[in-house]
């Protein structure tokens, strides 16, 4: 479908490529011309694209990209990562690391265009969100205080007045004590880092005496009772602020938190394996095309993120599409403000014990400091004890992290016959939790 | 008998990085071999890859005190060895300042310029247990108090330079190699450079700087003044006698 003569209840298309996948473009052929150059830059600074767009054809840029076969995780990785680190020059940068929610870190660069393009993109979310002069905004995690120093230059450069970064550890009592004495107008936190607190965030503050105006959400898709918990506790709209370690921050929900807006121009979605559910709705894993980076571009990125996209009007009036995070491909499961997905378990274990098939991992009971995950192992690799508790937290990061700070302890428990059910074909449990 | 630590050092990097084979011509046999470099010598690199050990994993950036404007004229990347030795130094000096007893809470007063320094001191003290948060300048000086007082940290480090916060808390504060050297002497201090983060301290009153861990080498440049640095360890990035700012009295 072209995006020529729209009717006014749609804010942009969907586009089928050769491939299968779908791609989405907004009403007035700005993604068009934003992707043709963004192609031209590919095929002249990117020996990796070159060689894919060569095979690509001609025609317009969307119909290329329907043809483009999509970038995976190691490609990020591998070539991608080493042709932005041989780019980078003399100019200065900053690196973003994650896991990715796998086993194997990916690591991005951003100059500083890179930079304030995200900055321009954070803005808009944070102007959506209603930040503005006056404010208090602050920033809780447990360790990223790299990416809360980046969202204070967004809200300053809204005239947000007061900026903290709050920082939780293992023993979070005095943290959110903190909160409470630092008497934000605003609040941005991953939400199972305000679960981990159980009531004790939610009780801060006697009914209709919050001073908190918004609560905004990032990093995990929040649940529906959680929403409610916070909004009635806090008195405050909670909104969502969706992306990737790997194409930053580029959806927010307005306020009747129906979706997630985005600009199709600035952070080109396309779906994989897509499924219609109305004419103006599709279902699939999002695929990200990035023409506002500079350093590390991806097209057709395969985030492992279930989404559903609607061209369909917001009643707000922002005429721009919609995107509702679903979960990932892969089952993953959230602790602490970190995603941690099975297969990345099992691959880490894997490097000490190539033929394992199967462990179980139970989580908890998280009253207990540090929460403990328990690692269910077959008797006969008892042996190797150290070398699998040292592959767990070396080759997945974010569970070293979680160790260090003193939120989680690994344990290995092992026995003659795994608790796995009777399921035939599974090669990894469903971590069980006592939370 | 083994090299002398320095000598050591040079001899990895030398054999690491073409750089280093260019800089000096031969390899060190004597530590007198090995000459004190300025930024200014290192003006031909095109970027970070060539101060980078080759199939060292980098694992990020190293940001410098003030964003975007790091003493190499570019940024530098590290590998998991290397950020380690930082987490060392820095976790080693703070303990030094308190007398062993490693701060639990602390608040980190910084600004736009200095926010991404601070953000990465929060993550590195975050490995060793230490709630780290950040407070923010840019409001002022009362908002600065506010902020501190809500936090109750046991510690204080002025990362931006600012004015003493009104609240009574122990105070230590952040030291740029390449600034004229503090005269005040009566709070606590981290000396820092771009490039290797955290390198000694002193505590108040203290008119000399006490190396952070054995990982560098403070040395005085006989022909110029000036303080170089020495990273005696290292995965990824080795520095070797770079001069980084005015000499100061080392222990």
């Amino acid at each position: 479908m072209s995006s020529d003569n729209l009717p006014a209840k749609r804010t942009g298309a969907f586009v089928a490529g050769d491939r299968g996948h779908m791609t989405v473009i907004d009403r007035d052929g700005r993604t068009e011309a934003r992707l043709r150059q963004f192609l031209d830059r590919l095929d002249a600074e990117s020996p990796f694209y070159r060689a894919r767009l060569a095979e690509c054809g001609t025609g317009t840029a969307i119909e290329r990209l329907g043809r483009l076969p999509p970038t995976s995780r190691a490609d990020y990785r591998g070539p991608l990562a080493a042709e932005a680190l041989a780019g980078l020059g003399r100019e200065c940068f900053v690196t973003d690391r994650s896991s990715g929610s796998t086993s194997r870190p990916v690591l991005r660069f951003c100059r500083g265009a890179d930079d304030l393009a995200e900055q321009a993109e954070t803005e808009r979310v944070f102007r959506r969100a209603g930040l503005g002069p006056g404010d208090h905004l602050v920033c809780i995690d447990v360790g990223a205080a790299a990416i809360s120093d980046f969202y204070q230059r967004a809200a300053r450069a809204l005239g947000v007045e007061r900026f903290t970064f709050l920082h939780l550890t293992e023993d979070d009592a005095p943290a959110w004590l903190a909160l409470q004495r630092l008497e934000p107008t605003a609040v941005l936190a991953i939400p199972s880092l305000i679960a981990r607190g159980g009531e004790r965030p939610l009780a801060l503050w006697p009914e209709g005496r919050s001073p908190v105006r918004i609560c905004i959400t990032v990093g995990e898709l929040l649940l529906p009772r959680q929403r409610t918990a916070i909004a009635h506790a806090w008195g405050c709209r909670v909104c969502t602020f969706f992306g990737t370690t790997e194409t930053g921050g580029f959806a927010s929900e307005c306020g009747t938190a129906d979706g997630c807006h985005f600009h199709p121009e600035s952070t080109v979605v396309g779906l994989a394996d897509p499924a219609w559910v109305d004419p103006l709705t599709a279902e699939g894993e999002l695929l990200l095309s990035t023409p506002d980076i500079r350093t590390q571009p991806v097209l057709n990125y395969r985030t492992g993120d279930r989404v559903r996209v609607s061209v369909g009007a917001c009643t707000c009036g922002e005429r721009t599409p919609r995107l509702w995070p679903l979960g990932r491909d892969t089952e993953t499961f959230v602790f602490a403000g970190e995603k941690f997905t099975y297969d990345a378990f099992l691959e880490a274990l894997r490097v000490v014990a190539p033929t394992l098939d199967a462990c179980s991992i139970l989580v908890g009971p998280t009253t207990q400091r540090p929460v403990r995950l328990t690692f269910h192992l077959p008797e006969k690799l008892r042996r190797h004890e150290k070398a699998l508790r040292a592959a767990l937290t070396n080759g997945i990061f974010e569970l070293d992290a979680l160790c260090r700070y003193g939120m989680v302890e690994v344990q290995l428990a092992f026995r003659g016959r795994l608790p796995l059910g009777n399921r035939k074909g599974i090669r990894l449990a469903r971590a069980r939790t006592e939370r | 008998m083994s090299d002398p630590p320095l000598l050591a050092a040079a001899r990895a990097a030398c054999d690491a990085l073409p750089l280093y084979r260019a800089l000096w011509s031969r390899r060190p046999t004597v530590e007198a071999d090995i000459p004190y470099i300025g930024a200014a010598d290192l003006h031909c690199l095109d970027g970070p890859g060539q101060l980078h050990v080759a199939g060292a994993d980098p694992v990020g950036a190293v940001p410098p005190l003030r964003r975007g404007r790091p003493h190499l004229g570019f940024t530098r990347i590290e590998a998991d060895g290397d950020w380690l030795l930082r987490q060392r130094r820095l976790i080693g000096a703070l303990s030094r300042l308190g007398s062993t007893r490693l701060p639990r809470r602390m608040a980190l007063v910084t600004d736009d310029a200095t926010g991404p320094f601070a953000a990465d001191l929060v993550e590195l003290l975050a490995w060793s247990r230490v709630s780290a948060s950040l407070v923010y300048a840019e409001a002022g000086p009362r908002s600065i108090d506010r902020g501190i007082e809500a936090l109750a940290p046991d510690l204080v480090l002025l990362v931006a330079g600012v004015e003493r916060p009104a609240i009574d808390v122990p105070l230590v504060m952040v030291v740029h190699a390449g600034d004229r050297p503090a005269a005040a002497t009566q709070t606590a201090r981290l000396l820092v450079c771009d490039e290797l983060q955290v390198l000694a301290s002193a505590g108040a009153g203290e008119t000399t700087y006490i190396p952070a861990d054995d990982s560098v080498r403070l040395e005085i440049d006989p022909r110029t003044g000036l303080l170089a640095v020495t990273s005696l360890a290292f995965t990824a990035a080795p520095v070797i006698r770079l001069q980084v700012g005015p000499g100061v009295a080392l222990a």
